[in-house]
């Protein structure tokens, strides 16, 4: 048993450094995307500074306000993503008799992990450090709430990957989903913009709660009324086990 | 140790091919020299990728009580940016073995040189084939799949390779070149539109797998026969 758990992390750390290094393939002078990509997310998110400028709570700057909710958002969704995509479609590392669909789907959001965490302590810490709300008011409860948003990804993605390996149409519905989190999940708010009777509409999402863990943890000024860390690793450990038994079961059926 | 297919139903569905293998029953024993016989309609791929376990039968139970490979000498896990060096620790790292070690086996073994640092897109394609020949090959498997054995310059030194696998291990040959099938193997399956038939005799497999074959197969065996035919086809003007 040992043995086994052994080398299935050995061949995830294989398969993690192989997605990374394939990460530059579409560009034609390698590490060049590490330059470009930032470069470009800073652009947008200088627009949508001066956008959003007016929209953001007073008592927090709307950069790190911003980059505070954005990048864990968009890991949530990658983690989703390439878990159900991983588990749901043949992968051409199948072939290799050693690697499973869960040690593809695991080392993809590492990969994402990797990639966004990255992402997010240049960012974050520039950011922080131009608007003065640096140091983090508690970096413990934002790296939690930042590691709760990735499995939180992950353990959704295990469940939708093997309902997507014999109903493909379901990626539909996972994108009208994370349209709805786009809006409802605590990107650009947080709670305590709307009155409390509208709150229950919105704490049933653990998404919410990963984002308004985020804010409390880096800014002095904000304490949220809602943050539950408990309910989200609640609904994680609830995806996983439904997740893991869909996947246990969903081996014997051929791709679709 | 076996690879075991019971009553195995897989329902082959790749562009205009459309066919379904029922009620497959293989055994694969332990040191087996196996040839797998199919054309590309045949689909024999999908064949190959429940031995692998890359997918599951619609029906029915695979078992596999020994080590298998992948189907040499598959690319498809390499990046085309990076060196030829980088696929080869990748595999390294995948089967737990020493790095350095293997890099040096595998180098030596296809006598890339100094090409092996180049990115994959600018490498020549036998020169890709040939590693990817050497990677597999320099594994400890129990049982090896094989595809093919390379450009007509490697073959003979593949063939070689092959001799001395087969003294220690089992062989799976997946192709439908009965002319080589026939120098390795001595037992074959024939899968021939949905249906499997096993041989334990490579000329009555080969006798059996020309009369299936359509007018399509011809062309292979025309150029099956002729080695140096083929090649002269292949060339590039």
């Amino acid at each position: 048993m040992y043995d086994a758990v052994k080398t299935q992390f050995r061949v995830i750390r294989a398969l993690t450094i192989h997605q990374l290094q394939g990460l530059m393939k579409s560009y034609n002078y390698g590490f060049a995307w590490a330059l470009l990509e930032p470069l470009m997310f800073i652009g947008i998110m200088r627009l949508a500074r001066s956008a959003f400028k007016g929209l953001t709570p007073p008592d927090m700057p709307p950069s790190t306000f911003l980059i505070l909710g954005i990048i864990p958002f968009y890991l949530y969704n990658a983690a989703l993503g390439s878990v159900y995509k991983s588990l749901g479609k043949p992968d051409s590392m199948l072939s290799f008799p050693r690697i499973t669909p869960v040690d593809v789907a695991i080392a993809t959001a590492i990969r994402d992990f990797c990639i966004y965490s990255f992402l997010y302590a240049v960012f974050l810490l520039g950011s922080s450090i131009y608007d003065g709300v640096f140091p983090p008011k508690n970096a413990l409860e934002v790296m939690f709430a930042f590691l709760l948003i990735w499995t939180l990804g992950v353990s959704f993605g295990l469940v939708v990957g093997p309902v997507s390996r014999v109903f493909p149409p379901l990626k539909q519905f996972v994108a009208y989903y994370n349209l709805l989190n786009r809006m409802a999940g605590g990107m650009l708010f947080v709670i305590t913009m709307f009155p409390s009777a509208y709150w229950p509409y919105f704490t049933w999402n653990p998404v919410l709660h990963c984002m308004e863990m985020l804010r409390e943890g880096w800014f002095v000024t904000y304490t949220s009324p809602v943050a539950d860390p408990i309910y989200v690793m609640e609904c994680i450990l609830g995806a996983l086990l439904i997740g893991f038994s869909l996947e246990r079961y969903q081996r014997r059926i051929p791709y679709v | 140790m076996t690879i075991e297919l019971h009553d195995v139903m897989k329902k082959v569905r790749q562009g205009s091919v459309r066919l379904t293998y029922k009620d497959v029953n293989m055994r694969i024993e332990e040191k087996s020299r196996m040839a797998l016989l199919g054309h590309s309609s045949s689909g024999l791929d999908f064949i190959v990728d429940l031995i692998c376990g890359a997918d599951a039968p619609d029906k029915g139970v695979v078992r596999r009580s020994h080590s298998v490979s992948w189907a040499i000498p598959e690319i498809k896990y390499v990046h085309k940016h990076l060196p030829l060096v980088a696929a080869v620790r990748f595999i390294a790292r995948l089967y737990e073995i020493d790095e350095k070690a293997f890099l040096a086996r595998v180098l030596e073994q296809a006598q890339v040189g100094e090409v092996a640092n180049l990115r994959v897109d600018r490498c020549p394609r036998e020169v890709v084939s040939r590693l990817a020949f050497c990677i597999g090959t320099s594994l400890p498997f129990d049982q090896y799949i094989l595809k093919t054995l390379g450009s007509k310059e490697d073959r003979e030194r593949n063939m070689e390779t092959v001799n001395q696998l087969a003294e220690r291990a089992g062989l799976l040959f997946v192709t439908s070149d009965v002319k080589t099938a026939k120098q390795f193997c001595t037992e074959a399956y024939v899968f021939d539109e949905g249906r499997v038939t096993y041989f334990d005799n490579m000329d009555a497999a080969a006798e059996f797998f020309s009369k299936a074959a359509g007018d399509d197969d011809v062309e292979d065996d025309f150029f099956d026969a002729e080695q140096d035919l083929q090649d002269l086809v292949n060339v590039d003007f």
